[in-house]
């Protein structure tokens, strides 16, 4: 496959240990690490090495005016400070995208948002610029506005990213729910195609975005209503298998079964915020733990929230929770001192979705063929 | 850990590529999975590496036994003298990055090869190759392409020799 020798061990070594725009440059110093930099067990690797130039990072979205450009944002994921902003290299002027999830270096995306039907799917690496559209589904996204719900992560048994998208023929009501049962399709990066799983699901999943993905499984809050009755509970979706599986809620943290809460994983461990109904003031924090395949929460910190009304939206590296306030401004917890330490940034009175993010090579090998074909694929390239 | 039964201490000949001899306690060379192999299977006493350069060895050396003195009380010791060791010009550097592979001194690895990163990262494409003795194998069309594409990876550190 390749004309020159592969770089030996130390070499494959010290690359790894590189920043991602280093080794997008260094791929031309030759042939064979051109190659090497695209390989599949280079990228992996260069995922998986530790060096003080991959950074943690909280990315977002910027929630902007009309007619402004559209990028995302890389905040430290110590500090909270502005660390970059990123440009989605297909945008144009007038039309929006929205992120549904982050995985490995990667964004999945929608765009333009309107109109709907017209709407594509993207993978974005914003460290390479590489940019793969997934092939259509075979069911469009209608016009008028339904709830829809994604998923998106990499499944460590496959070695592979997938997608997941739920579709419900109207819009989320909480309180008169849409018909069921809603069509539930699978993408594969590997084959680029989308497959129906026949399942017939008896609930409806309130959360329109997966921010909670561990070990190849997603992880949404779910509302089964029998006559104003609601029973909330979180369902888990294993993107190896394409199994759901029902995971019951602490009794405590439902006000009448419905669940005022989010989640989020925190080093590799699932966490449920909880308002409980008992007092307005606190939001309570378990963790999930696996108990001979048994599913139980423990509870773990609460946190006095009188001041004001604020909302979880997900921990830091070093477990300090980030929290939105209603009117839009910023404060980070600290569990272990019990304090809030207000952020100089203000959003935009619009909740703001934040995801954790390291820059990777993933895609790269999608992109670039081998040698000796011609390399005028590489930058901006739209798959 | 042969050694450590009798208590008496082996001694062993390391031959660098200049048939220079070094004689050091063979617990020493044990940090090396490549040389502790070699002792455990063959029972020898004198190992040639032509390939390695006796200054590299000097140098490998000195970290083996600075190494096999570590304690939780010197650690911060230590760390200055990694720090110190691969201080070094990068020709150097990488020579001995070489040869801690090929004699697979795990811990000295990982750190070699990530001085060496933290001294490329920002350099040239031009820079590169002259430090890993790279010829392009690029037609000079596809050359001029990637430089139309990506002018910047032309445009860092130029500097290929030390830091």
């Amino acid at each position: 496959m390749i004309s020159a020798d592969p770089p030996g061990d130390e070499i494959t070594n010290i690359l790894s240990r590189l920043p991602v725009k280093a080794l997008m440059q260094f791929r031309c110093v030759c042939k064979s690490w051109f190659n090497l930099i695209r390989d599949p067990h280079f990228v992996k690797m260069h995922m998986n090495q530790h060096s003080s130039y991959k950074k943690s990072y909280l990315i977002s979205k910027d929630i902007l005016d009309v007619g402004e450009k559209e990028c995302c944002t890389l905040y430290c994921d110590e500090t909270f400070a502005e660390h970059k902003k990123l440009e989605f290299p297909l945008w144009e002027s007038t039309k929006s995208f929205e992120v549904f999830g982050c995985c490995n270096g990667v964004l999945f995306l929608l765009y333009p948002i309107t109109p709907r039907s017209g709407c594509n799917m993207y993978f974005w690496n914003p460290a390479t610029k590489i940019v793969k559209n997934l092939s259509s589904s075979t069911v469009q996204l209608p016009d008028i506005p339904v709830h829809v719900v994604f998923g998106f992560g990499y499944i460590p048994k496959l070695d592979e990213y997938k997608v997941v998208r739920i579709l419900y023929s109207e819009q989320m009501n909480l309180i008169d729910p849409p018909k069921l049962p809603p069509i539930v399709e699978v993408y594969s990066l590997k084959t680029d195609s989308w497959t129906k799983i026949e399942i017939d699901l008896s609930y409806f999943i309130t959360s329109h975005m997966a921010k909670a993905f561990l070990d190849g499984s997603i992880y949404w809050v779910a509302r089964k209503v029998n006559e104003t009755v609601s029973d909330d509970f979180i369902v888990s979706f294993d993107m190896a298998g394409h199994v759901f599986e029902e995971i019951k809620l602490p009794k405590s943290c439902l006000d009448d079964g419905a669940l005022t809460g989010s989640l989020a994983v925190f080093r590799d461990s699932l966490y449920l915020f909880v308002h409980c109904p008992e007092s307005l003031d606190w939001w309570h924090i378990w963790m999930m733990k696996e108990d001979c395949s048994l599913k139980v929460w423990c509870h773990q910190f609460k946190i006095d929230c009188s001041f004001k009304i604020c909302w979880p939206l997900c921990f830091m590296k070093n477990g300090d929770v980030v929290f939105e306030s209603i009117e839009g401004d910023f404060s980070i917890y600290d569990p272990i001192n019990q304090q809030f330490q207000d952020l100089h940034f203000q959003g935009n009175h619009e909740m703001i979705e934040l995801f954790a993010y390291k820059e990777s090579l993933v895609l790269l090998d999608l992109v670039t063929k081998s040698w000796p074909s011609k390399f005028h694929d590489n930058w901006n390239e739209k798959v | 850990m042969a050694s450590s039964t009798t208590g008496e201490k082996k001694i062993l000949t390391l031959k660098g590529g200049d048939n220079e001899e070094f004689i050091l306690e063979e617990s020493l060379v044990l940090q090396s999975e490549l040389l502790k192999n070699m002792v455990k299977e063959e029972r020898v006493s004198s190992i040639p590496l032509p390939s390695i350069k006796s200054k590299t060895l000097v140098k490998i050396i000195e970290y083996l036994k600075k190494h096999a003195e570590l304690t939780p009380s010197n650690k911060e010791e230590f760390k200055n003298f990694e720090k110190e060791f691969v201080n070094v010009v990068l020709e150097e550097l990488l020579d001995i990055t070489v040869a801690v592979n090929y004699l697979k001194i795990n811990g000295l690895l990982e750190f070699c090869c990530q001085a060496v990163a933290d001294r490329i990262k920002d350099k040239s494409v031009e820079a590169v190759r002259k430090i890993f003795r790279i010829e392009s194998d690029f037609t000079p069309e596809e050359e001029s392409e990637f430089r139309k594409e990506t002018p910047e990876a032309f445009e860092g550190d130029l500097d290929d020799t030390t830091n």
